[in-house]
Formats: structure tokens, C-alpha cells, sequence
């Protein structure tokens, strides 16, 4: 593994360990390896990272051989941690929730660690001793594909999804796609089932001989006689999905949600799980066809049930289920 | 008023265990100051100064609201930047040794004076 891939993994481990936003390792004044969910803001805040490991290092100018280990910074929801490994390489991180220092120092030290053992390489690649990756092999291993390995380790699911094509025209692969890619995967699932029923009975290559053609004849009765039935069972179905209606809207007249309490639902959720989920949210809120205008109970704690399975967690699938009751 | 922040930082080196303090106003120019020979106000002042406005930076760009604190651990020991509002920062220097938790908790007191004092 080259030096730039041993820096990527170790940029991975800290930001998932450390529940970050943004994690990255800088070295020297140029060379920095980073992971954040920010695509757009990624520039600035490293930009802004500098800047602090900078101005931590002017400390040496008035308080001589300061000798400056870390930084820390912490508001409500939001801390800051700058570890320094060697004064031209510092790890950071971003985090956005309730301030835990002990964790972060403890996560970065262990990572400071690592980059001490792989330190001749570094200075190795530094020196520019070792060739930095073509820009091709470097748009592989984006950003956007190590935010899809992220999303993996949250929805166990898509750990054995196909592996996303870019589609022509496209340069990287987005959250969106990722769920539209699903739903269709799902379609295609659906019509993949009828298709195979369909070829047992119509067989394409062989002329159907006559016991064939009487046992197709059978079954084709059967399955009319089935269809009939499905329409039964449908128009049951049907029947009990107007009382449930009926009793949905008179429990919708009773009980009908602000629209907001979503935002606060999805809002906790994030808190918990970070920007994926933003993703999961719409996922679930769809797949249960959850209405805005007719949001009722039921509908509500079904969502609320199906979001903290997601988490996995069960910390943080606790303490969300303690704030989103509170809406219900 | 001057002599009020003398008092107060002078009570915060002293109750704390610091070596140092320094209060600055937003534009990183010395208000007040009690610190070792040797070490210049104005570098402490607009370092602090700049160093606690490049973290806000990363709240503002988030939507996270203030950065209460900053703090740089040394070999030497601790340079301290805690916000005030928008009125002022206070520096506060301290040894490798310092209680941290005696440290921070006088911290927070000598700047709600402060931040009284000021409003």
C-alpha cells in the first residue's frame, strides 16, 4: 500500500471512531489527505484548519519552545481538535455534536501514533521521493467514494448492493443517486419475480408436448382460478384498507400532526447518525408513504420505529428515541 | 474601569494558578493585562484575538453558533482564549501543571464579571 493510501486509512478510521465531520491529516504546508461530508465547504474549512495550526505555532514566538501539543476549541454542538504529531504534521477533526474531549484526544493520539510509525515515509513522500498518484487513480479513490463506503457501514443493506456505475456524463456519485439507483434495483427486482414465473410455464426452446400443453392448460386455469381469488383477497384487501382509511381519517380528524415535527424527527436524527441521515429520513418517510398534510399518530410512531432501527448504535438509538417521543 | 480588569485577572492568576492573563478587546488590542516579564501583551492580545475568530469561523461556516473556548496545550503549559459576547476575549496562561478543572471553572467566573463590567 503507498504512503497516500496508509494516510487515506488512517484519515477513515479517525473520522469514523470519532463520529466527525471532517477529519484530515496535515503535512508540511501543502500536502493535507481529508474526509468530510462537506464537498463544498471542504476547501475552506481546511483552509481554516491551517490557519489555526498556524497561529498555534507563532505561540513559540513569544513564549519560547512553547512546544505546542494540541488545540481544542468546543462550543454547544460543535468541537474542534488539532493534534500535533511533529510540528509540520498536525491530524484534526471537526465534530458536530456535544463536545467530548477525552474521546477526540484519545482517537487522535492513537492515529499520531500510526503516522509515527510510518514518519520515514512521510518525509520520504515529502522530500517527493515517492511519486504522489496520477489524478486519474486520485478521482477513483474520491471523496465521493469513501462517503459511499461511510454510508455502507450505516445501512447494513447496501454492503451487498452491485457496485454503482457512473453513468456517462457524470464525474461522481451522489447521495441521490445512490437511492435512486436503489428504488430502481428494487423495481427491477419486482419484474425479475414475474419473469421467472412466466418462463416456467412458457417454455422457449422445446415444442410443448401434449401432456405440456394439458398440464399448461391446468395450470393456467389454476392460475385463473387463483387470479380470481387474488382479486378476491384484492378486493378484501381493498375493503379493509377503506376501514382502516376510515378509521385513519377519524383518527386523522382526532389527531393530525403539525408538519413541522417531522423537520424536529429528522433533525434528532441527524444529531445521531450525522448527514446520512438526511437520506435515510426521505427513504423511510417513502417507503411508508408518509403524508404531510395527514400526519397522524400511527404514521408517525411507525416512521419513528423504522429510523431507529437504522441506528445502529443503541446508545444513540436510545437517547433519539427519548427526544422524539417527546413529540408524540 | 481599568483597574476592575486589573483586579479581576490579577484574582484569576492568583485563585487559579496561572502565570498569565490577558484581556483583549475584539480587534485584538490590549485591554487589560497581568503577565510574565518577557512575554508581549500585544502579540498574546492579537494572537488570542485571531486564533478564537479562526475557530468561530468553522462555526459560522457549519451554522453552529459561538466557539466558547479555545485552547492550545504546550509542553510549557496552556494558552487559554475564551470569549466574552462580542465584547472581548480573555487570555489566560498557565503551566503544564495547572488544575484544569479549578482553571477553567475561574475561567468562566472572572469573565461573567468581566462581561458585566463591559455591558
Amino acid at each position: 500500500m503507498d504512503i497516500e493510501a496508509k494516510l487515506r486509512e488512517l484519515v477513515d478510521k479517525l473520522f469514523i471512531n470519532t463520529g466527525a465531520t471532517f477529519s484530515g491529516i496535515f503535512i508540511d504546508e501543502k500536502t493535507t489527505v481529508l474526509k468530510t461530508v462537506y464537498t463544498e465547504k471542504k476547501e475552506k474549512l481546511e483552509e481554516i484548519l491551517k490557519l489555526i495550526i498556524y497561529k498555534a505555532h507563532q505561540i513559540n514566538e513569544f513564549i519560547e519552545d512553547f512546544g505546542e501539543e494540541y488545540v481544542y476549541a468546543e462550543g454547544d454542538d460543535i468541537s474542534i481538535f488539532i493534534y500535533f504529531v511533529r510540528p509540520d504534521i498536525a491530524v484534526a477533526s471537526i465534530i458536530e455534536e456535544k463536545p467530548k474531549f477525552a474521546l477526540l484526544k484519545l482517537e487522535h493520539t492513537t492515529i499520531a501514533k500510526k503516522i509515527k510509525e510510518i514518519e520515514s515515509e512521510i518525509d520520504q513522500f515529502i522530500k517527493g521521493e515517492i511519486p504522489k498518484q496520477d489524478k486519474k487513480e486520485e478521482k477513483e479513490d474520491s471523496l465521493e467514494d469513501v462517503e459511499l463506503e461511510n454510508l455502507e457501514e450505516v445501512i447494513p443493506e447496501l454492503k451487498e448492493e452491485p457496485s454503482l456505475e457512473i453513468d456517462e456524463g457524470k464525474t461522481e456519485i451522489t447521495v441521490e443517486d445512490i437511492r435512486d439507483r436503489y428504488a430502481e434495483e428494487m423495481q427491477q427486482l419486482e419484474e425479475a419475480e414475474d419473469i421467472e414465473e412466466l418462463e416456467k410455464v412458457l417454455s422457449e426452446n422445446q415444442e410443448p408436448s401434449l401432456e405440456e400443453i394439458l398440464k399448461s392448460q391446468e395450470e393456467i386455469k389454476e392460475t385463473e382460478g387463483s387470479e380470481e381469488k387474488t382479486e378476491e383477497k384484492t378486493e378484501e384487501k381493498k375493503e379493509r384498507d377503506e376501514i382502516t382509511e376510515t378509521i385513519v381519517e377519524k383518527q386523522t380528524e382526532e389527531e393530525l400532526y403539525d408538519p413541522e415535527v417531522l423537520e424536529q424527527i429528522q433533525k434528532e436524527l441527524l444529531k445521531e447518525i450525522g448527514p446520512v441521515g438526511k437520506f435515510l429520513f426521505r427513504k423511510r418517510k417513502k417507503e411508508l408513504n408518509i403524508q404531510e398534510d395527514k400526519l397522524t399518530r400511527t404514521a408517525l410512531v411507525m416512521l419513528i420505529e423504522k429510523l431507529s432501527d437504522d441506528i445502529i448504535d443503541e446508545k444513540r438509538k436510545q437517547r433519539f428515541l427519548e427526544k422524539v417521543s417527546a413529540f408524540v | 474601569m481599568a483597574g476592575r480588569f486589573d483586579e479581576i485577572l490579577q484574582a484569576v492568576v492568583r485563585d487559579a494558578g496561572a502565570e498569565g492573563a490577558v484581556l483583549v478587546s475584539p480587534d485584538g488590542l490590549a485591554i487589560a493585562s497581568v503577565l510574565p516579564e518577557g512575554i508581549d501583551e500585544d502579540r498574546v492580545a492579537a494572537m488570542g484575538a485571531a486564533i478564537l475568530s479562526l475557530g468561530e469561523r468553522v462555526t459560522t461556516e457549519l451554522s453552529k453558533g459561538t466557539l466558547e473556548q479555545l485552547y492550545v496545550k504546550g509542553s510549557k503549559g496552556y494558552m487559554i482564549f475564551t470569549g466574552i459576547g462580542d465584547l472581548a476575549v480573555l487570555g489566560i496562561l498557565a503551566p503544564s501543571n495547572a488544575k484544569l478543572g479549578l482553571l477553567l471553572m475561574e475561567i468562566k467566573r472572572a469573565a461573567k464579571q468581566i462581561e458585566e463590567s463591559l455591558s
